[in-house]
């Protein structure tokens, strides 16, 4: 059906507000012509051949601060016209933007960002060698990390400090070991066979999480960590000397 | 912007379309991103399962790049549905945005097959440009590096030059073209490879940190900003103003709030002081949001053409508030990180505010656009399906970040302050009850979340497409 005329009134005004008789059927109204609260809006539509429909719109106004705001909280469904309210940015006609803040300010901070980031990228890639940080120990209170003062074995090396420093993170400070992940040392049959215990504490054990640590101590001082586990905890294996490491490296 | 000068399908400008095709793509990959994640939990709890196949590094790498990728495309779809509305006219270069959109979705699908197709391989200049980058969160190779870069390049065009064609220039535009200035600058400096880890590890953090805690959330306060004048008929000075205080206070507290991840990767010591001072406050400007966006909805009586995108963008400021704000706030501390970091806390946190603060917002701009693609618009949209994928998606999420943080708990007593760093502490924190049994809840979690989604989808495609009761509305 050809719509021919559709009158708008407000609230409960008996003369229409707006008349529309051709399309395009749009209604704007400014919140700032209004008074500030809830209003209805009741939209008649006529049709060509006497049909009319009725449609009502609830919207609220605010004045604040004087800024004229309109927001509509209900429309009906299958309005045949649409309604809109003018936004007050609309209304006070929005500035042009100036090209060169809004086009070149933008390109000179994007270049800016990126040959910054580019320049520190550059030097770190200048370094010849990836040169270790010097980090300082921290003093902890974890139970067994710190080097125990008591019991220097002969020779210097202390096998029980030297146990808890490397080992016991792993295999327990008494030896417990966790789990399957990480066998007991108290009460291991395996230790009994001394040139295996060294060759795992020199060379590690491929596929599994004991790593070699031949290379960072000395003779003695292997020697006195693989006494230490031998005779400790129960153990009685007993000790082994420098030579015998040697022998095995 | 006329707050209901509601368009009708075939009258949607050429960059609405195009933002359709952006929130298509989006919601699809947040289903990506659902499905690595379950897989992901489900490897927890038995980790032979797929083990070279689809190993657990490849899940997370598709997991969290299918993230990032999703909700940076929803919100770029949000400010192309927005900008015509905005300036009044049609985006001037669609048809360049049309053809880098497409180059983008192949680039994009190519990068994924390469990540699942070649998963182990050696690090040299030809894997480093065309395989993997191996740089998390943005492992992507330098190719499609160099292609993001000008799509945001022509994002950023399409923004400059549809307000100068269009002579005009708001609060909102302003700000949204100097953040994405940020965000395509910030990106370039995560493209260096360098031998030094720590120099590596500084410059890419501008990328993760500064994206994410400083131009994601000014682009969310500015597509909110939109949001809540189309949503609730919100004066725009009210909108600027609060998006004024809320910028000053993201660049303010999180450029050097950067801080907290160089704590302890071998930058100099005055970052302790630096990142935990500002990232201390990083929390003020998501209180900001809340009380505006609260306020905002209070003020017109929660009155709204969009129920569900209402919810979801209360949902955003909350979600964002207690994610990023609180959940950060907790172990940003350098005196709390020192124990907290490298343990599932920081995943509970990254869940909660990844969810909180864009899930919320991409969401909320679906649902806007979805009121414009049914043959008669309905106000307000509203269906029974959405509450229910709301709940199940909220309540999802809730129960996995609980899981994380219980399991962060056992990890931050055990692994850090009982035991030190040792394996035996790992061990024992790994097999320690706290720590397995949340693998299961997180895992039914997740599966719940899964459901919501798909309710979510199952809504998207028939919202408004039936009307509410005839004369409901009338």
């Amino acid at each position: 059906m050809d719509i021919v005329r559709v009158e708008v009134y407000l609230d409960d005004a008996s003369e229409p507000l707006a008349v529309v008789t051709e399309p395009p059927f749009n209604v704007r109204l400014d919140p700032a012509e209004l008074g500030e609260g809830e209003h209805a809006l009741t939209v008649v539509t006529h049709y060509q051949g006497g049909a009319k429909d009725h449609h009502e719109y609830a919207f609220d106004v605010s004045h604040k601060n004087n800024v004229f705001a309109g927001h509509i909280s209900r429309a009906p469904l299958r309005a045949p016209i649409e309604v809109e309210l003018v936004d007050a940015v609309e209304r006070e006609n929005p500035k042009a933007p100036n090209p060169v803040v809004y086009g070149l300010l933008p390109l000179a901070l994007f270049l800016l960002v990126v040959v910054v980031s580019w320049y520190i990228a550059v030097r770190a890639e200048s370094a010849a060698v990836d040169e270790p940080t010097n980090i300082q120990k921290i003093a902890r209170s974890v139970a067994g990390a710190a080097p125990s003062a008591a019991k220097p074995a002969a020779g210097g090396a202390d096998g029980e400090a030297l146990y808890a420093a490397n080992c016991a993170s792993c295999h327990g400070a008494s030896g417990e070991g966790v789990g399957s992940v990480f066998p007991a040392l108290a009460g291991n049959d395996h230790l009994a066979d001394a040139a295996y215990t060294i060759d795992v504490i020199v060379n590690g054990k491929p596929g599994t999480a004991m790593p070699a640590f031949g290379s960072r101590f000395s003779d003695e001082e292997l020697a006195a960590l693989v006494s230490y586990v031998r005779t400790s905890w129960n153990n009685s294996f007993g000790a082994v000397s420098a030579e015998d490491v040697a022998s095995a490296r | 912007m006329s707050t209901f000068a509601l368009r009708q399908p075939g009258e949607l400008y050429e960059s609405q379309k195009l933002a359709i095709w952006y929130f298509v793509v989006a919601v699809a990959l947040f289903g990506a991103q659902i499905i690595f994640g379950l897989l992901l939990a489900y490897q927890y709890i038995d980790p032979d399962f797929l083990y070279q196949k689809l190993s657990f590094m490849t899940n997370r790498t598709v997991h969290l790049n299918a993230m990032i990728v999703w909700l940076l495309v929803g919100m770029m779809g949000g400010v192309y549905w927005f900008l015509p509305v905005e300036t009044g006219r049609e985006v001037v270069g669609i048809k360049l945005a049309k053809f880098i959109w497409w180059v983008i979705v192949a680039g994009v699908s190519v990068v994924v097959l390469v990540y699942l197709l070649v998963q182990i391989g050696p690090g040299n200049a030809f894997t480093l440009w065309f395989i993997n980058e191996g740089r998390e969160y943005v492992e992507a190779p330098r190719w499609a590096d160099i292609a993001i870069v000008a799509w945001v390049a022509i994002f950023l065009f399409n923004v400059i030059a549809t307000a100068l064609a269009a002579r005009r220039i708001t609060g909102l535009l302003g700000v949204l073209i100097f953040d994405l200035v940020a965000l395509g600058a910030l990106y370039t400096a995560g493209m260096h490879y360098t031998v030094n880890v720590t120099m590596d590890q500084y410059l890419w953090w501008w990328v993760v940190h500064l994206w994410v805690e400083a131009t994601w959330e000014v682009l969310v306060g500015v597509v909110m900003g939109w949001s809540l004048m189309y949503l609730l008929g919100t004066p725009r000075k009210l909108i600027e103003t609060w998006l004024f205080l809320e910028v000053a206070l993201v660049f303010g507290t999180g450029i050097l709030g950067l801080g907290h991840h160089y704590f302890w990767i071998g930058t100099p010591e005055y970052w302790i002081g630096l990142g935990g001072f500002f990232s201390a406050l990083e929390p003020l400007p998501l209180v900001a949001m809340v009380v505006h966006a609260v306020y905002d909805s209070g003020a017109h009586r929660m009155h709204t053409v969009n129920k569900p995108a209402l919810f979801w963008a209360i949902t955003q400021a909350f979600g964002n508030f207690i994610g990023a704000g609180v959940w950060g706030f907790m172990q940003t501390l350098p005196q709390i990180n020192m124990y907290s970091h490298g343990t599932q806390l920081a995943a509970a946190h990254g869940h909660f505010s990844f969810f909180g603060a864009y899930v919320g917002t991409v969401l909320t701009l679906v649902y806007i656009a979805v009121q414009h693609l049914r043959p008669r618009i309905q106000i307000p949209l509203n269906s029974k399906l959405w509450s229910w994928a709301w709940g199940l998606l909220v309540f999802g999420i809730i129960a996995i970040v609980a899981s994380f943080t219980i399991s962060g708990f056992a990890q931050t007593m055990i692994e850090r302050a009982e035991l030190g760093s040792t394996w035996n502490a790992f061990i024992r924190s790994y097999t320690h009850p706290w720590y397995t049994n949340t693998h299961w809840w997180r895992f039914w979690a997740g599966v719940l979340f899964l459901l919501g989604y798909v309710l979510l989808v199952w809504d998207l495609m028939t919202i408004g497409r039936k009307p509410a009761t005839e004369g409901a509305y009338d």
